[in-house]
């Protein structure tokens, strides 16, 4: 637009308002709308609705959230639903290979001079938790993962996490009692969730002891991890003390249902891809550590090559 | 500069943004501005929130607890349903729409059908917003900051086009 077009267009506009307010006219104004004291009218009936729909809304929502929070402890135990086991044992192996250790920055450890566990002559993981823990309800996601692996759960059951653990509410998991089952040919599963999470006030930890440990296990718990749960074993040649990630750990699947996981976990963007797939690798390179590279199909992987370099 | 017509018994009375008659404070041109300042903060946010979707890069936000911007932006709410194009797409084009609208209401400021028509889309901006606003709350329990800002722009461009309708002086 030349100089002398903009000229013109701002002596129009001053012109414009100096004809309506000599009473000319311009296209395209609206017509008068005064009242008799000469002040413009608003449109306060059109106003009045806006702020109505946008209050019924706002009761709306508050209602639908007071009536949905859970206001209990959930200590219900369920049977898995078929699409989350498969999302959680199913997951491609390209997602696993983009993924890489995602986000998991805590991963198991290589262990050494430690007694080698074994049970029916295959080599044990021992897994050590409660289904009150938050960062054991984000394990269980993993190693569920990576023992889908080398052999088969059966039965697999849903439970939450506290509904008050300040290090990650209500967290959508699955149970390792409770009948589930675990048979594979290449190594031995033993778990055990030492408290449920039914509360209780007595109990030091304010959830209801569960199931025991043998003595052996009791003292690998205490030396190796330190009394600290999750803690799993690998065989005695590496171990895994709290969960893999801790940013942003726990809370980032606070709330959730377990079609929600399920669903997230094949948004590689997603934090809980990034933790639970990279746990996955983590913990299935640890198990092939375990295995001496059985079955080859699963350990010659470069993802799970690279991180067994890791460990 | 145009001045009220004296002794008309407040007939001529102008309308108080027809008060100054600069190229900028010009009649109805401070709250074009105003809009077009809506307009671009918001088409900013979007735009930020689609580089990060396809960047494949963390967002700039808490990824834990009730602000998790993280668990928002990535959620199966977080594309247009039935396709996998990020929401923030259309959303990029609406202030796109608004900034046009308010450019139209600044070049053209005693257009009152301009100014009705972006009232009308920032109603239909109000609806997305309540849509966005519920999922955050009811299905997600997560709040993402990036996205209230834009809520926030969307009610605040709501207010202002409102308050415009207000009829211009009478011919």
């Amino acid at each position: 637009m030349s100089k002398k077009s903009v000229a013109e267009r701002r002596q129009a506009v001053g012109a414009g308002a100096g004809r309506n307010s000599a009473g000319g006219g311009r296209g395209g104004r609206a017509p008068s709308r005064r009242n008799p004291r000469g002040q413009q009218r608003r449109p306060w009936a059109l106003y009045s609705a806006i702020a109505g729909v946008v209050a019924v809304f706002v009761i709306v929502v508050v209602v639908l959230e007071v009536t949905a929070g859970p206001a209990t402890q959930d200590t219900q135990v369920l049977p898995a639903p078929a699409s989350v086991v498969a999302a959680v044992t199913k997951v491609p192996q390209a997602a696993l290979d983009k993924v890489g250790g995602g986000t998991a920055n805590t991963p198991p450890h290589a262990l050494t001079n430690s007694t080698r566990l074994t049970q029916n002559s295959k080599p044990e993981v021992l897994y050590i938790g409660a289904e009150y823990c938050p960062y054991c309800a984000l394990e269980r996601w993993s190693l569920i993962g990576a023992l889908s692996k080398f052999g088969k759960f059966s039965n697999l059951k849903i439970v939450r996490s506290s509904l008050t653990d300040s290090a990650g509410p209500n967290i959508p998991t699955f149970t390792f009692a409770h009948g589930v089952g675990y048979s594979s040919p290449y190594i031995s599963f033993v778990a055990r969730e030492i408290y449920s999470n039914v509360p209780d006030a007595s109990s030091p930890t304010g959830y209801a002891p569960f199931q025991t440990l043998t003595k052996e296990e009791s003292s690998l718990f205490s030396s190796i991890g330190q009394d600290g749960f999750p803690f799993v074993d690998f065989g005695g040649l590496a171990a895994q003390v709290g969960s893999e990630s801790t940013s942003p750990g726990p809370p980032a699947l606070s709330n959730l249902s377990w079609q929600q996981v399920a669903s997230d976990l094949s948004n590689l963007k997603s934090p809980q891809a990034q933790m639970i797939l990279g746990g996955i690798n983590y913990d299935t390179a640890a198990i092939c550590k375990m295995t001496n590279g059985k079955p080859g199909k699963v350990c010659s992987e470069s993802v799970v090559q690279q991180l067994e370099g890791n460990l | 500069m145009v001045t009220p017509a004296a002794g008309s018994g407040g007939a001529s009375t102008l309308h108080p943004e027809e008060s100054g008659s600069s190229f900028w404070s010009g009649p109805g041109r401070p709250g074009a501005l105003l809009l077009m300042a809506f307009s671009v903060c918001g088409f900013g946010v979007a735009a930020y929130l689609t580089t990060v979707h396809y960047a494949n890069v963390p967002l700039l936000c808490s990824a834990s607890g009730l602000i998790n911007c993280s668990r928002v932006v990535t959620s199966q709410f977080s594309v247009v349903p039935g396709t996998t194009v990020p929401i923030t797409v259309p959303g990029m084009g609406f202030f796109l729409v608004s900034f046009g609208l308010a450019l139209a209401q600044f070049l053209r400021p005693f257009r009152y059908a301009i100014r009705q028509a972006h009232f009308g889309w920032a109603c239909l901006g109000l609806l997305t917003v309540f849509y966005l606003v519920f999922v955050e709350l009811v299905e997600l329990h997560n709040i993402c900051l990036w996205c209230t800002s834009v809520h926030a722009l969307i009610v605040l461009t709501l207010i202002t086009t409102a308050w415009r309708l207000q009829p211009l002086e009478e011919t």
